[in-house]
């Protein structure tokens, strides 16, 4: 068939279904009709490449091909539907396969925490490698028990600002330990590092000036999904990381692309636990009215609550 | 056929092309985006802060997560809701698909954008950049993990044919491949000079038995005729 002839019979058809895909973004209104078209269109770009027509046919059959192909294999994104099955089921199942970089994550963030903490409790001096003589100020005056205020700077209303300087800064500090571990785990390994070095220094330098009280009983609520999330991020960083170090039998670009799959999920899980952490630690660390004892038993409960969940939840599901 | 284009096979068994977009023309979209980003920044602070009804605090709040959200989500946002484009890449009709030319869906828009992180280091992109031209589909490192592309987007429109000349049959039989490079020849004459119009169609003497202007008049007759029934 000469092009032209190809041309008349079929325009029509090309014209209907340019304007069909075009127009509805969302939903189609026939289905059977378009997969029919789609097929169609998909065999007349094979002839028109067979018989060679010209490349203005080609590349316009092309598009058309490219337009019904988006809309058939579309990859589904409803997200609201699965949000609620990803958290009580999915982000736990995923973390415990992964329980070994979860596991070596922890390690990074909590041995340093330890030992920079033991290191200062035990010779005060250290602290001035870590942190400038006004830092070391401001976290004491922070926490000092005479202020009638602590826990970071504050004024009564300023919760929900607070709020949202933790979000900024904690989500961001998990999106980077995330990101950053594409370079062979080790931007990850270096925030979790890093991290714990940090807050292992402010609880030495607090610890060992006297003010455990006014500090233990602030961070014990919030920590247990902040430090938990933290890792988890970490461990998500070094999935993507280690992909590429050890990527098995898959090719390295197929192996990265798959654990970066598994890695997102972890971050997603991260992200909201920190959310709630940072809410915690707005609204309920900050309560200065209410006694520590019960902050502690709180923040306990929380700990036992946020192990428990990791540990338990999805296993009837799966 | 241009070396930059990628092929998938879909599961109708034909072969769609794509069109990688390289660092130059994705950084001319990044730079409108950062205009763009600039612009919803101050409406939007200007908004929190000049028309709020709530306290300064609570106005702080709401800035800092709308910041948050914004310095994150930006990209993903368009990416998502917009096929795969953001306002800068739309105006370059460039957009982000799957490595299998589906739409880029949430969880790989959030991957690709958030490894920019890393993509930017150590100054404006250049790891991003550098890892661009090692691969034959311009992936930045987002897009390596992501399973994404950036692609051109082309408008084409059916030509209409040649019409001022009258179709003529082919003087001899010819392969598919010959003819085809009539055709060719018939689309593309335009843009060359007289000179080598001519120059081309007298290497086909054989099958018209012309010369000059005479060889490129009857060249498109029969070009007319291989995509006209007569």
């Amino acid at each position: 068939m000469k092009q032209q002839d190809f041309e008349r019979k079929y325009q029509s058809l090309w014209q209907t279904f340019e304007k069909n895909v075009s127009q509805s973004n969302k939903n189609l209104p026939n289905i059977d009709q378009f997969s029919k078209n789609y097929r169609a269109i998909c065999q007349h770009l094979a002839l028109a490449q067979e018989r060679l027509y010209n490349d203005h046919l080609i590349s316009y059959l092309n598009r058309l091909s490219l337009l019904g192909h988006e809309k058939l294999y579309r990859q589904s994104s409803s997200l609201t539907r699965r949000i609620g099955q990803f958290l009580v089921a999915d982000f736990p199942v995923t973390l415990r396969q992964e329980w070994r970089l979860f596991l070596l994550a922890s390690l990074l963030l909590y041995l340093p925490m330890l030992i920079m903490g033991l290191v200062i409790y035990f010779n005060p001096d250290f602290a001035f490698n870590l942190f400038t003589v006004e830092d070391i100020f401001k976290y004491k005056d922070m926490y000092d028990p005479a202020n009638d205020r602590f826990g970071r700077e504050r004024s009564a209303d300023s919760d929900f600002y607070m709020f949202g300087f933790y979000i900024i800064n904690n989500i961001g500090i998990d999106f980077r330990c995330f990101a950053t571990g594409i370079v062979f785990g080790l931007g990850s390994m270096f925030f979790m590092v890093f991290n714990g070095i940090h807050i292992g220094g402010i609880a030495g330098v607090l610890t060992e000036t006297g003010f455990t009280d006014t500090f233990y009983s602030f961070v014990v609520g919030h920590s247990s999904f902040e430090l938990t999330a933290a890792a988890i991020s970490g461990a998500a960083g070094l999935k993507m990381g280690f992909s590429l170090l050890a990527p098995g039998s898959l090719r390295r670009i197929d192996a990265l692309k798959k654990s970066t799959g598994i890695a997102i999920k972890l971050l997603y899980g991260a992200a909201t636990m920190t959310l709630i952490a940072a809410f915690i630690e707005a609204y309920w660390s900050s309560m200065q009215m209410i006694p520590s004892t019960i902050k502690y038993l709180v923040g306990g409960i929380l700990w036992v609550m946020v192990y428990a969940y990791l540990f338990f939840g999805g296993r009837r599901s799966a | 056929m241009l070396d930059t284009q990628k092929s998938i096979e879909t599961p109708e068994g034909i072969d769609l092309k794509l069109s990688p977009a390289s660092a130059v023309i994705r950084s001319y979209a990044y730079f409108l985006d950062l205009i763009v980003r600039g612009l919803i920044f101050i409406v939007a602070a200007i908004i929190i802060f000049g028309f709020s009804p709530l306290s300064n605090n609570m106005n702080q709040g709401v800035f800092l997560i709308f910041y948050f959200l914004f310095t994150w989500f930006y990209p993903v946002f368009f990416e998502v809701l917009n096929q795969g484009m953001t306002p800068g890449k739309k105006v370059l009709s460039i957009k982000v698909v799957h490595d299998d030319g589906t739409p880029v869906n949430l969880s790989n828009s959030i991957i690709r954008n958030f490894l920019r992180t890393v993509d930017f280091l150590p100054i404006f992109y250049f790891t991003g950049i550098i890892c661009s031209y090692l691969n034959k589909d311009f992936k930045r490192l987002g897009d390596l993990a992501a399973g994404t592309i950036v692609v051109h987007q082309y408008q084409t429109k059916l030509k209409p044919h040649i019409t001022n000349y009258e179709p003529i049959a082919l003087p001899m039989p010819l392969s598919l491949s010959e003819r085809h490079a009539i055709t060719r020849f018939s689309e593309r004459q335009s843009s060359f000079s007289k000179e080598r119009q001519a120059e081309l169609a007298n290497l086909l003497e054989p099958l018209h038995h012309k010369k000059n202007q005479d060889a490129v008049d009857s060249l498109l007759a029969i070009a007319n005729g291989l995509s006209k029934s007569l």
